[in-house]
């Protein structure tokens, strides 16, 4: 079945000016997200995740800038959009919810407040309007609404708030929600309930949703399709079952492998050797070589290129058909 | 007669007032709530609850770092709040911490080697700089840092999270512990160090015979770490013990509805098992705030179980099929 892109992203690198030289956080990216579906990018600190999240909306850090690359949203340049064009981008085609932004919530504000405010910043509408809209949402995300509309941040509990932050990505229905490692500060048991809501946030209004963690487990539950990512680029991409349970690239068995669990031989289990690269002098080709048990001469001097291999599989490997 | 365990918390119970600002009036956070138990020679104990269970209050407790409100502490047998300067000194150098954060629980304006040498120089393990750098060189080689040249002269700033956790792992040993409580030690970890950093801590554990007091919120890794270095297992919920078992016993078959609910939510990195599993049952989904503990067992407000009793009375540990569990109808869920 041909999907359809609704968000494409095409050769991207994204640079930081750092005190020792230059940080590249995304390197040569390429990645499409497929209208519907719940998007799964995984990977580890400083892997760039948010950093190509943010791009995504056109957000760059003061000391960041994107070096080359497009971002395409039903064939649209987000990069060449005009300031207002961006305005209408950001919240009413894709919203996000930033790692921690539950914490963000301006403590001298309602939450009514809030939802005025993120509304008003998008497009008019009536206080009316708003209330009823936000009622609605509250709704969806299990929270008593007219009493959570009254009520200030201090007074919602961790797992509400970030419910509540929910509702406020949702405002303006946006075709795209991203969700930057939502269930981090979470305990397990909100954690769950949570993942519960966004499944159903997303049957209600058919949401495509990018969600962004570095942990395996939770991407097993909720994600469609997965890209994991490695020293700012994508190393592989596929279904989830295909991920999981027959990883091709050295990189996703190695990680696979080392995520312990409740059920299952802890016996199987192996750390993976050696340290993550250095953002700023990263290893010359393939990024995971130093650390790839699979790795000979070539793997060290040419960057392998994201391959076909199988139905909308892509590695980025240069020995995935021997190891495999 | 046996002899007595490296550690021995008797009732410990720790009151923290809070607020008294402005309008609001003073509350009070029972964060240890009457906690009794033992750590022997060598052994294992992982700690493990949700954010705010106090976990990592009861670790500080076991290290004589704060004063009980109510309750005692012993180490070998011997209470660690009636003993004298000289005593109380060696306790806490047998007693030693692993913070969460390796970044910000050393010196980062210090070398690594300026962090590792002035304990072991003061508790008088060494005598003398060369000494000292040989020392610290040995470390380094344990923890897996090699070659140690390359490293001690190195700021933290330059050294990656799993390479920092190993530099606060070899300051932890410096002193000749024989305690050792790992606060969320391997929580910052990439999922890819993490197991290399649990390894790296059961290795130890076997050469210098440590007992670990191992606190986390992550139950794959408890069963990971209780596995492969065996120990027991203590579920804590809002500053009470609610379940205690051996081995990876209480994650295999768990009897307290707590225990049950947090097995029954944890994520499984498996994408059809996962799906297979059913919501745990819960009356409420958020947990109570910690100035307003539920009377009774505290569980009772979100427990599918509860009923007239659990809000009345506060149930004990009891022992059901060699497991300690506070809940009254523990034998329901045997």
């Amino acid at each position: 079945m041909q999907q359809k892109a609704i968000l494409s992203v095409r050769g991207l690198t994204v640079e930081f000016r750092v005190p020792r030289g230059i940080l590249t956080a995304v390197s040569d990216l390429d990645i499409d997200v497929y209208e519907g579906e719940v998007l799964g990018l995984v990977g580890e600190s400083g892997c760039g995740k948010s950093v190509l999240a943010h791009t995504m909306m056109k957000l760059t850090d003061p000391n960041g800038y994107i070096k080359s690359g497009k971002v395409l949203f039903e064939g649209k340049d987000v990069f060449a959009l005009s300031k207002k064009g961006l305005r209408e981008y950001r919240w009413r085609d894709v919203s996000i919810i930033f790692q921690g932004a539950f914490n963000c919530l301006n403590p001298v504000m309602k939450v009514f407040e809030h939802m005025v405010d993120t509304t008003l910043a998008h497009e008019k509408a009536s206080r009316d309007d708003i209330k009823k809209r936000s009622m609605e949402l509250l709704k969806q995300v299990r929270l008593d609404s007219a009493v959570v509309l009254n009520r200030y941040p201090h007074e919602l509990s961790g797992g509400m708030k970030q419910r509540t932050v929910s509702a406020m990505a949702m405002l303006l229905k946006p075709k795209i929600l991203i969700l930057d490692e939502p269930t981090s500060a979470l305990d397990i048991l909100t954690q769950k309930f949570f993942i519960k809501i966004l499944r159903d946030l997303r049957l209600e209004f058919g949401l495509t949703m990018i969600f962004i963690t570095h942990d395996l487990a939770t991407i097993a539950e909720i994600a469609d399709r997965v890209a994991v990512m490695y020293g700012g680029t994508i190393v592989e991409s596929s279904g989830v079952e295909n991920i999981f349970y027959q990883p091709k690239h050295p990189y996703t068995k190695a990680l696979i492998s080392a995520i312990p669990s409740i059920v299952g031989d802890i016996d199987k289990l192996k750390p993976l050797p050696g340290p993550l690269p250095d953002p700023v002098s990263p290893p010359p080709g393939c990024e995971f070589h130093p650390r790839c048990p699979y790795a000979r001469d070539v793997c060290s001097k040419v960057r392998p290129p994201l391959e076909e291999a199988g139905d909308s599989w892509l590695v980025a490997c240069h020995r995935w058909r021997e190891i495999n | 007669m046996n002899p007595s365990p490296l550690i021995e918390a008797q009732g410990l119970t720790k009151v923290f007032t809070v607020g008294a600002r402005m309008l609001k009036k003073k509350g009070m956070i029972k964060a240890v709530d009457n906690v009794s138990f033992t750590i022997d020679e060598g052994e294992n104990v992982a700690l493990v609850g949700e954010s705010g269970c106090g976990k990592s209050t009861l670790g500080r407790l076991t290290l004589g770092l704060l004063t009980s409100t109510s309750g005692s502490l012993l180490y070998r047998g011997k209470n660690v709040w009636t003993m004298d300067k000289k005593e109380f000194k060696a306790f806490r150098r047998k007693a030693q911490i692993i913070h969460q954060d390796p970044y910000s629980s050393i010196n980062p304006v210090r070398t690594i080697y300026q962090s590792l040498t002035p304990a072991m120089i003061q508790n008088k393990i060494v005598k003398g700089k060369a000494q000292a750098y040989e020392q610290a060189a040995k470390l380094l080689t344990l923890v897996g840092l090699t070659p140690p040249e390359d490293f001690l002269g190195r700021y933290p700033s330059r050294m990656s999270g799993g390479q920092m956790q190993r530099v606060t792992l070899a300051r932890a040993i410096a002193v000749n512990p024989d305690y050792i409580v790992a606060d969320e030690a391997v929580s910052m970890l990439d999922a890819s160090l993490r197991l290399g950093a649990l390894d790296l801590m059961l290795d130890l554990q076997k050469q210098f015979r440590l007992s670990y007091l191992f606190i986390t919120h992550d139950l794959a890794i408890t069963r990971y770490f209780v596995k492969k270095g065996g120990g027991k297992v203590m579920v804590m919920y809002l500053g009470s013990l609610v379940e205690v078992g051996g081995g990876d016993s209480v994650i295999q078959k768990p009897v307290h509805p707590y225990t049950q609910a947090l097995l029954a939510a944890i994520p499984i990195p498996d994408p059809k098992l996962s799906r297979e599993r059913e919501l745990p049952k819960l009356r409420s989904l958020d947990a109570p705030r910690l100035t307003e503990v539920p009377s009774g067992c505290k569980f009772h407000t979100r427990c599918p179980y509860a009923e007239k009793v659990c809000e009345d009375d506060v149930p004990e540990l009891r022992d059901i099929n060699e497991r300690h569990v506070a809940c009254h109808f523990a034998e329901k869920f045997a």
